[in-house]
């Protein structure tokens, strides 16, 4: 029910692009660098990017706005690499409870609502 | 790591509240199998097979001061418990760092800890089959990486020496059945991996060099075993929604005590088409080749093998992070002794997944 109540009201906001949330000191400036593969040191913690699958329409939407590939994103996050990257696959449902929860992160959401942790990029 | 491992595994999400970032994922397989032939899902399993099969695995991370702590545990009712990581990450730059502790070999791309994975059983057998599979795990030791960015390519470059005796890895020898206790187990190996970061394409060359001996439990025999794994594979696009991965692993060894010499070699050829159809749906077609060859020095006969299977997957997500998947994989066995005798078996499975990813 919450879940058909949020696609209404996302339909009825005509929703189309998504938008980046960050937590911590993590700004507009890291999300290239971040989805991207490159680590992004600020203080001692790195900035982890949360991410939905590739192919959802909200990382396809993100990814174009960043100019980048989300199947290269998808790819950098695998565990199987040589190197641990800070790039996490997560759902809708929990991409802006995770942003809230790691400090320094970012993300994308469709529906932003004031008053949490994690604030539209600046 | 095998000894304590359910213990260790149950510790580990019991303090799971210490660790910044966790990702659990638990689910119930359910399989149709033939009877047990190379390499269906009921041959030669670590525990009683049984065609349900619940499982869980832990992946767990977080920082102190700069390093990262990381746990990966797995737990299925056929498989046993693992623990496949448990190490600490220290970056020197941003593009050098070391690792030190239980650590994935990271020779190949087995999808064993990936919450993406179109598979139940991937149709690599070097990933999915316990007799084999040991390019998927990992040993304690330590590694050095390094990641330079040429163009628009980024290249990753990792060295490792392992000891796997000292985290209990000790009774398994390469791909055979042990005969006794290990008494020696070293091992090195080299990777690289080049991502293309415009089109995803991506390459990976791996090496790794192994020294095995074990005595026999009588003391009547030693096997000593010295042999090394090779890793080849290419992935990316075809289109946004039509992907490929091909790959060729190959284990190349000699049994060393003149008593019993002799030499093998095993190579795993995959062809993989994944199909993203939408957000919800995507399917997977995997053809894979595994041939051994064992030449004994005192017969001029050959061993044999070959296990040529045809996969094929549904893979559907749901609301909360579940999902579903079902899988068809269809098979045959040929080995030919040194007598020769030839024997022939083919059989599918039929195979389905329901899980959840907590995280």
């Amino acid at each position: 029910m919450k879940y058909l109540a949020w696609l209404l009201l996302t339909a009825s906001l005509n929703v189309s692009a998504a938008d980046f949330i960050c937590s911590g000191k993590a700004n507009r400036y890291d999300l290239t660098d971040v989805y991207s593969g490159k680590p992004v040191l600020i203080g001692n913690a790195f900035v982890t990017g949360y991410m939905l699958p590739s192919s959802h329409p909200d990382t396809i939407a993100a990814f174009g706005e960043l100019g980048l590939s989300p199947s290269t994103a998808e790819r950098i996050a695998k565990t199987s690499g040589l190197v641990d990257r800070y790039i996490k696959i997560t759902t809708p449902e929990q991409i802006l409870i995770n942003v809230e929860q790691i400090s320094p992160s970012v993300g994308y959401v469709t529906l932003y609502l004031n008053g949490r942790n994690a604030k539209i990029c600046k | 790591m095998q000894k304590s491992a359910s213990k260790a595994l149950v510790l580990a999400l019991l303090s799971g509240s210490a660790y910044a970032d966790m990702t659990l994922e638990a689910g119930l397989d359910h399989w149709k199998t033939p009877a047990p032939m190379r390499y269906s899902p009921n041959y030669s399993t670590p525990n009683p097979w049984q065609q349900n099969n619940p499982w869980m695995k832990f992946q767990g991370s977080t920082e102190l001061g700069g390093v990262k702590l990381t746990v990966h545990a797995k737990h299925s009712e056929v498989e046993g418990s693992r623990i496949d990581r448990l190490d600490a990450d220290y970056r020197l730059t941003d593009n050098v760092g070391a690792r030190i502790g239980v650590l994935p070999y990271r020779v190949s791309w087995c999808r064993t800890y990936e919450t993406t994975n179109p598979w139940i059983r991937e149709p690599d057998n070097f990933c999915s089959f316990t007799g084999l599979n040991e390019i998927s795990q990992g040993a304690f030791g330590s590694q050095v990486y390094a990641t330079t960015h040429q163009g628009n390519w980024m290249i990753d470059g990792m060295v490792g020496i392992y000891r796997p005796m000292i985290d209990g890895q000790d009774k398994k020898l390469g791909p055979y059945v042990p005969v006794g206790p290990t008494v020696e187990h070293k091992k090195q190996g080299v990777s690289l991996n080049a991502l293309h970061l415009g089109s995803g394409t991506q390459f990976r060359l791996s090496y790794l060099d192994t020294l095995q001996n074990q005595d026999s439990d009588t003391g009547s025999y030693q096997r000593r075993l010295t042999y090394k794994t090779l890793y080849l594979g290419v992935e990316g696009n075809i289109t946004d929604k039509l992907s490929y991965r091909l790959s060729q692993a190959e284990y190349i060894g000699d049994q060393n005590n003149p008593a019993r010499l002799f030499h093998w070699h095993g190579t795993s050829r995959v062809y993989e088409l994944g199909y993203q159809l939408s957000s919800r749906d995507q399917f997977a077609f995997g053809l894979s080749q595994y041939k051994n060859l064992t030449n004994y020095a005192t017969s001029k006969n050959t061993q044999v093998l070959t296990v040529p299977t045809k996969s094929i997957s549904w893979r559907r997500d749901y609301e909360n992070h579940v999902y579903s998947v079902v899988q068809i994989s269809q098979g045959t066995d040929t080995y030919t002794t040194i007598k020769p005798e030839t024997t022939y078996k083919s059989g599918t499975s039929i195979g389905f997944r329901i899980a959840k990813v907590f995280n």
